[in-house]
């Protein structure tokens, strides 16, 4: 088996010998013909499986160094296939700093057909351990966390989860197999929002799902095909050219996100800085509230947009976008208050970058501070 | 000359979107992006997170939404992705009205998923009106048919079946 690197950057290739195409065909074929019954090439329609689609599953299923992969039309509907596994009565424990479309579908959705979450400090073993009742059946957690970058030692919650018969889901968006494989540590689920940096360039919505154990992998393979929410072929070839470059981008985020997090750290319009260690995602706490609109709106080079992952980069403001769906006092309990902004550092050179940052705090504190 | 003075065949061609504003071009752009650049922290652009909102996915929900004469059209990766979808309008505790003869793949998330999450189910043959009345339960909230069903093309009226689905409970 070849390093991370190399496997990304050889996806698909080999994967078909009738003509030796390097790049993977497209097959946008809904059906596949069979010569008569029982006699299948093991397609038939395409939501249950289709080429291109598998061969994306098949290389996350290594990445992720799990058994089987599935490729959905985005991380949310990822995780709404995985909740189709439980039951009325059912009960998980998430972290309580999540993505926003998480807690909503969770709180607004499935909260009605009888799944009971309670959110917690994931990264504390104690509180886990706490929220533990004879209905729990899942630990759901991200990590680093979105939006304040904490971090959980998976291998310590697998091994709570097993102890407890519980399955550990890991959102592992922000890290990447390149970073962190859950499965390795003891997860039992791994998803991502292939959107983000597995995609990279801001031009495909995705999600995927990576599972361990033959049990589960065909249970997740049920709910996969009948509730239907796959990846279509086209955008399962455009994930796979995205993955092709993924370290060489990781390494520019992160190195990136190094240097400007020593940036932020110095200057005076920032209160707080956080950073994993890892990656190149950045949380800060612009000094005042009424900074936040004039900073994102000097900033010529960084966007201001929703998402994160992609090779330019962004700053979200949590408040009004990725976490407006959670309620005011729980997401200010966490920290998630109204001066936090979400930097994704994209691959741009970073002295640009910190040019930006630079112009953008001058003007605020020209126009915006006392 | 307005859309609705044309036929269902024109309407196809002829609708809303037959033209790009931006470019003249005939054919519907492909906005890739996933996300959308913001100019303000207070009001956001019509859209923001292509989950949420697409422009290519919006022509074709406008134009579906047009021709089934609906108000709203929302477009899924399947069609057992529209289902799933549509029945998680439920909440546990609810039941639903069903034809019995039905696509394998409903059939298997109404008696494998719903049942899951205390939904529960009635199967009937739709185009027995007096079965469906019966069928109906103070907790039915919904009646779903495929007509003509599949596999064997039966025929709804589906009028009769909206009248008893819409009948004032006494």
């Amino acid at each position: 088996m070849y390093k991370t690197e190399t496997y990304l950057a050889q996806l698909g290739n080999r994967s078909e010998t009738a003509t030796g195409t390097v790049n993977p065909p497209v097959y946008f074929s809904t059906a596949f013909r069979h010569e008569g019954i029982g006699q299948s090439t093991g397609f038939d329609y395409t939501r249950t499986g289709n080429p291109t689609r598998q061969l994306l599953e098949r290389s996350i299923a290594d990445l992720e160094k799990g058994d089987q992969g599935y490729a959905c039309s985005s991380g949310m509907a990822a995780i709404s296939t995985i909740l189709a596994l439980f039951k009325s009565g059912d009960a998980w424990i998430v972290s309580e700093d999540l993505y926003g479309g998480t807690y909503r579908l969770l709180e607004q959705g499935f909260k009605k057909w009888g799944l009971q979450c309670d959110y917690v400090n994931t990264c504390c073993l104690e509180d886990i351990e706490k929220a533990i009742t004879p209905h729990t059946k899942a630990i759901f957690i991200e990590t680093p966390t979105n939006p304040l970058m904490q971090q959980t030692d998976i291998s310590a919650v697998a091994a709570l989860a097993k102890r407890y018969g519980l399955l550990l889901i890991v959102d592992n968006t922000f890290y990447t197999p390149l970073i962190q494989q859950p499965i390795l540590l003891g997860a039992d689920i791994v998803i991502h929002s292939a959107t983000k940096y597995l995609g990279g360039h801001n031009d495909v919505l995705a999600g995927l799902i990576v599972a361990s154990g033959a049990e589960l992998c065909d249970a997740l393979a049920f709910h996969h095909n009948g509730t239907g929410a796959v990846l279509s072929p086209f955008d399962s070839w455009l994930l796979m050219r995205g993955m092709k470059t993924l370290a060489l981008r990781m390494e520019r985020h992160e190195k990136n996100a190094k240097i400007l997090v020593d940036y932020l750290s110095e200057h005076d319009c920032v209160t707080d800085v956080l950073y994993p260690g890892r990656g190149g995602m950045i949380s800060f706490r612009i000094i005042e509230e009424a900074a936040v609109n004039p900073f994102l709106q000097s900033l010529s080079l960084i966007s201001f947009a929703e998402s994160l992952g992609g090779v330019e980069s962004f700053i979200t403001y949590p408040a009004t976008q990725t976490h407006a769906d959670i309620p005011l006092e729980v997401r200010t309990a966490n920290g998630v208050c109204n001066r936090l902004l979400r930097f994704s550092v994209g691959i741009e050179d970073s002295d640009d970058l910190i040019g930006d940052l630079q112009q953008a705090f001058a003007h605020v504190k020209r126009e915006a501070l006392r | 000359m307005t859309d609705h003075e044309f036929s269902f065949e024109t309407k196809l061609l002829h609708n809303q979107h037959k033209f790009d504003p931006a470019t003249g071009g005939v054919s519907v752009p492909i906005q890739h992006a996933s996300t959308f650049h913001q100019s303000d922290v207070d009001q956001f652009g019509k859209y923001d997170y292509s989950r949420s909102g697409n422009p290519t996915r919006e022509a074709l929900e406008d134009i579906i939404a047009e021709l089934e004469e609906g108000t709203h059209g929302f477009a899924f990766s399947s069609g057992m992705a529209a289902i799933s979808t549509a029945f998680l309008l439920l909440s546990a505790g609810d039941h639903i009205v069903i034809s019995e003869d039905v696509y394998g793949g409903t059939f298997r998330m109404v008696t494998s998923v719903l049942t899951r999450f205390n939904i529960e189910h009635t199967f009937v043959d739709m185009t027995d009106l007096e079965s469906v009345k019966a069928a109906v339960q103070p907790n039915t909230r919904a009646i779903y048919i495929e007509t003509p069903s599949n596999p064997l093309l039966k025929v709804t009226d589906i009028q009769a079946v909206c009248d008893i689905a819409k009948k004032p409970v006494p």
